[in-house]
């Protein structure tokens, strides 16, 4: 096996587990689940909301304003960083 | 000199006078968020641009290229890794600066819903919009690693 695929194994097996040992964390009342949600918890409700369509509007206007402001710092920060080269 | 002063101060305290000059809407947000990744693009792209090896440009000089082609095959990929980087930063700050303002002044986004959510005490809601916004700055760094790929080729 290749290293680097060996490492995202890894990776992606250190996130699950850690995951899972906060929704096991939450199931079990280790952490008072008034104050933590457990991961699939907060997926569902994420997935409703989406569906019901308030997320999404609100994520897009989100998406908006970080692409906007992106947009706008590259474009003068490129021409900004250039001017103050030469 | 300047800019790394600004750099580091809280620039996100200026919020109310940009509430002042742009009304509560998203122009407002963008506004100040833009100032904050600027300032890292800036200098990111000042710095690639003094660090370009002058032995690059002289083999360019001696191969004959045009000044298009020196631009297009030395400078931009000597500068694209260092300015790709300042993307990187410029996005933490603007997704912060996004999500924090909208946050504090309740203007329409992920970060009104969160707190919206955090008063009701609704933490499911709370933590389904962080990892909204995961998701959202997942995917914008997938966007500008894809880029960089397009530019360095």
């Amino acid at each position: 096996m290749r290293q680097e695929t060996k490492l995202t194994i890894w990776r992606t097996l250190m996130i699950l587990a850690a995951l899972f040992a906060l929704e096991a964390a939450v199931r079990y009342r280790w952490i008072d689940p008034f104050f933590m949600a457990s991961p699939l918890q907060a997926l569902e409700v994420l997935w409703s909301q989406i569906w019901d369509g308030r997320a999404l509007v609100l994520t897009l206007v989100t998406l908006y304003e970080i692409g906007f402001a992106l947009l706008v710092s590259t474009v003068v920060g490129l021409f900004a960083g250039f001017l103050l080269w030469r | 000199m300047l800019l790394a002063a600004l750099f580091s101060s809280p620039i996100i305290l200026a919020y109310p006078i940009f509430l002042v000059t742009f009304g509560r809407t998203s122009a407002a947000v963008i506004a100040l968020s833009s100032i904050f990744g600027l300032i890292p693009i800036i200098m990111n792209t000042k710095s690639a641009f003094q660090q370009v090896n002058p032995v690059l440009l002289e083999v360019g000089a001696s191969m004959n290229l045009s000044r298009r082609q020196m631009f297009r095959h030395i400078l931009l990929p000597a500068v694209a890794p260092t300015i790709f980087s300042g993307f990187r930063l410029g996005l933490t700050y603007i997704l912060k600066s996004v999500l924090g303002l909208e946050y504090v002044v309740q203007i329409g986004g992920v970060g009104m819903w969160l707190s919206d959510a955090a008063f009701r005490f609704e933490v499911g809601e709370v933590y389904a919009g962080l990892v909204g916004t995961i998701l959202l700055s997942v995917m914008f760094l997938y966007v500008i690693n894809r880029t960089e790929v397009l530019v360095r080729r």
